[in-house]
């Protein structure tokens, strides 16, 4: 597996690294804001985590302007990407939009005839800005929202990192979406677009662009057998994506096979070895008896117990499976959905694993009762991805409207940039995991050059850090980002130093760059102290 | 013309003439000066086109504007626990089902 993972790699290198005479983009955040509001907010606020805005407005610029500078790090294109930047009081818990303004199709050099492509990535192909007078991406966040605006991923609880908002929207806007309405099965203004050209279904073994709006409106639901066939994207998740985890049951013959499952916030997660046995229904004797919600009357044992979603909680539940000896619960969802959900709840005294399966997949089991499970690590196949390797994209039952389709799917470990659910365990100042891999797909050129540092006064310097992705870390991309950042709000040659300092000490404390590739970096951050004039004129 | 109508003039000429030269250097990116000229040249254009528009790219090919209803919105919720969920939608409807759900 090592060798083929090794393997795999080093293709997908060579393949990302691929030739081309276009340059790093240009990403522009263009501030639409009014004055004292959004982005030009006055509120004083106190630095953090190597965000040095001393404004709510200059934080929130400078998270915009980051990530704009990551992203160009890591594409290629002549032309600039100008992306339309407001704050905006928005609509109750909405966080934020992003998308291209407009689609393209059959402009000069276009790869697939017929079909759209997002602004940014047809005025790269094209070489021409096929829409003048037009932004590229349309973003905007909520006014009316506590964001977390540090640079280092370290986000306080109950807090949301707004760069990883921002590179996920931006994503979009880049290309990371289809332009097709899941609940309808319908293509914008008709026509297919670039995404869904590597939209595949494995059940029905159709591409979406081969199939009819119906069977596209049947096929945005069905969870866990939609992929993105694109080579890169597939290589990538072969590359990084965790060995495939299963829930199985294993007899009688009629329900083997592997299911989709949700968990629970209490008792310990599913394991190798905490889920393997015989499952029995878990039945008590007062009002429905597959609730679960008294004591539980059936032979349990030492055996899993299949209770009924419904009437009481879940930790009630399996508290009582407990009580009557089951050494694991499984819950049948009481309502058609897929994937099944996850449940939240807490009890401390909980020692057994629950997991939650679907309706569907809960009648069967009932119907063949007792059965035998077990959960399995299958290092040759990749969590998030089908049996050959293709990443899986998010297409649940029902459909959510704007989730379904654009992204990753929810079941990919480690947590993906691109699933529909932002979670703290992404890294987006410095990890962009598998999605330049679909952008490279669909169209773009990755930028694979090594990371520059320069100034408007100092020749690009060459750090010789390499920009290729390795892992996921696009290292050249944070290290570039950093260095706008430190020219546009250093005041002194000193203060640009110590912020340029400061960002290479928290990579390699992050270990994103060894001491010795953060000292290169520093050798090029003193090139453009000794001879760039500070505060720089803009 | 008032010291504020020249002003605005000035910024406009500069604005066309910033947005005219595109990149500065052909295979060398912006540096930071260069892409804040252009952000703020670019402020002053026209608003972008609005949904439903018919368009023609540049070189004459098919464009379409993309309505909003296909961007993507992002959504926060809380659990029972008080954990953030962040969650993305089209349109600004909040997302009918949360992805971590409180019982029942």
């Amino acid at each position: 597996m090592n060798k083929l993972r090794n393997a795999l790699a080093v293709a997908v290198l060579a393949a990302l690294a691929a030739a081309s005479s276009a340059q790093a983009a240009d990403l522009i955040p263009v501030n639409l804001d009014g004055a004292n509001e959004g982005y030009n907010d006055n509120t004083p606020a106190t630095p953090v985590g190597g965000n040095y805005g001393t404004t709510k407005g200059e934080q929130r610029r400078i998270v915009a302007q980051y990530a704009a500078a990551m992203w160009g790090s890591v594409l290629k294109s002549d032309q600039p990407i100008y992306i339309a930047a407001q704050f905006n009081p928005l609509g109750a818990n909405v966080l934020g939009s992003a998308g291209a303004v407009t689609v393209h199709a059959n402009f000069g050099n276009a790869p697939v005839a017929n079909v759209w492509y997002p602004a940014a990535l047809a005025d790269a192909i094209s070489g021409i800005d096929l829409a003048p007078t037009s932004y590229d991406i349309s973003s905007q966040f909520s006014s009316d929202f506590s964001f977390y605006y540090g640079l280092d991923g370290k986000t306080p609880a109950g807090q949301i990192n707004f760069l990883d908002v921002v590179m996920h929207e931006f994503g979009h806007g880049l290309g990371f979406q289809n332009f097709e309405t899941e609940a309808t099965g319908a293509f914008l203004s008709g026509r297919a677009d670039i995404y869904s050209v590597y939209t595949y279904d494995n059940t029905t073994g159709k591409f979406w662009t081969a199939m009819t709006q119906a069977e596209r409106v049947t096929s945005a639901l069905n969870y866990g057998n939609v992929v993105f066939t694109g080579a890169n994207a597939t290589a990538g998740a072969k590359l990084l994506l965790d060995d495939r985890k299963d829930f199985r049951v294993t007899a009688p013959a009629p329900v083997a096979g592997n299911y989709a499952i949700g968990s629970v916030t209490f008792g310990p997660l599913i394991s190798t070895t905490n889920f393997n046995g015989q499952v029995v229904l878990g039945t008590d004797s007062v009002g429905t008896p597959g609730d679960g919600c008294e004591a539980i009357t059936s032979n349990v044992a030492g055996k899993i117990a299949l209770i009924d979603r419904g009437v009481c909680t879940i930790a009630i539940k399996t508290k009582n499976a407990q009580d009557a000896g089951a050494i694991g619960v499984i819950i049948a969802n009481n309502a058609a959905a897929n994937p099944p959900p996850n449940f939240s709840g807490v009890d401390p005294t909980i020692t057994i694993p629950t997991i939650v399966v679907t309706q569907a997949a809960g009648t069967s089991f009932k119907a063949n009762l007792p059965m035998t499970v077990t959960y399995v690590v299958d290092a040759t196949k990749w969590q998030g991805a089908d049996d050959l390797g293709r990443p899986r994209l998010f297409m649940p039952n029902p459909v959510q409207s704007g989730s379904s389709g654009s992204h990753y799917d929810n079941n990919a470990m480690p947590n993906l940039l691109m699933e529909p659910a932002i979670n703290d365990s992404l890294r987006s100042y410095y990890n962009l995991d598998i999605t330049p891999h679909l952008l490279k797909d669909i169209g773009w050129q990755l930028n694979t050059a090594s990371a520059k540092i320069g100034s408007p006064n100092v020749p690009d310097c060459d750090t010789g850090l390499s920009g290729t992705p390795s892992g996921g870390l696009f290292v050249a991309g944070t290290i570039q980002a950093s260095n706008e950042l430190c020219l546009i709000s250093a005041q002194t040659r000193g203060a640009y130093y110590s912020c340029m300092d400061a960002a290479r000490d928290r990579m390699v404390a992050a270990g994103v760059l060894t001491s010795l590739q953060g000292n290169k970096v520093m050798m090029c951050a003193r090139r453009v102290q000794d001879h760039q004039v500070f505060p720089i004129a803009f | 013309m008032s010291s504020n109508n020249k002003i605005t003039g000035a910024l406009a000429a500069f604005a066309v003439a910033a947005l005219m030269a595109g990149p500065a250097v052909a295979g060398t990116p912006l540096n930071v000066v260069q892409k804040k000229a252009l952000a703020d040249a670019k402020a002053l254009q026209a608003p972008s086109p609005t949904a439903g528009q018919t368009l023609t790219g540049a070189d004459g090919s098919p464009a379409a504007v993309v309505p909003d209803e296909l961007h993507n919105y992002m959504h926060a919720q809380r659990d029972a626990s008080g954990k953030v969920q962040v969650l993305e939608t089209d349109g600004t409807t909040a997302p009918a089902k949360a992805m971590e759900v409180t019982n029942e």
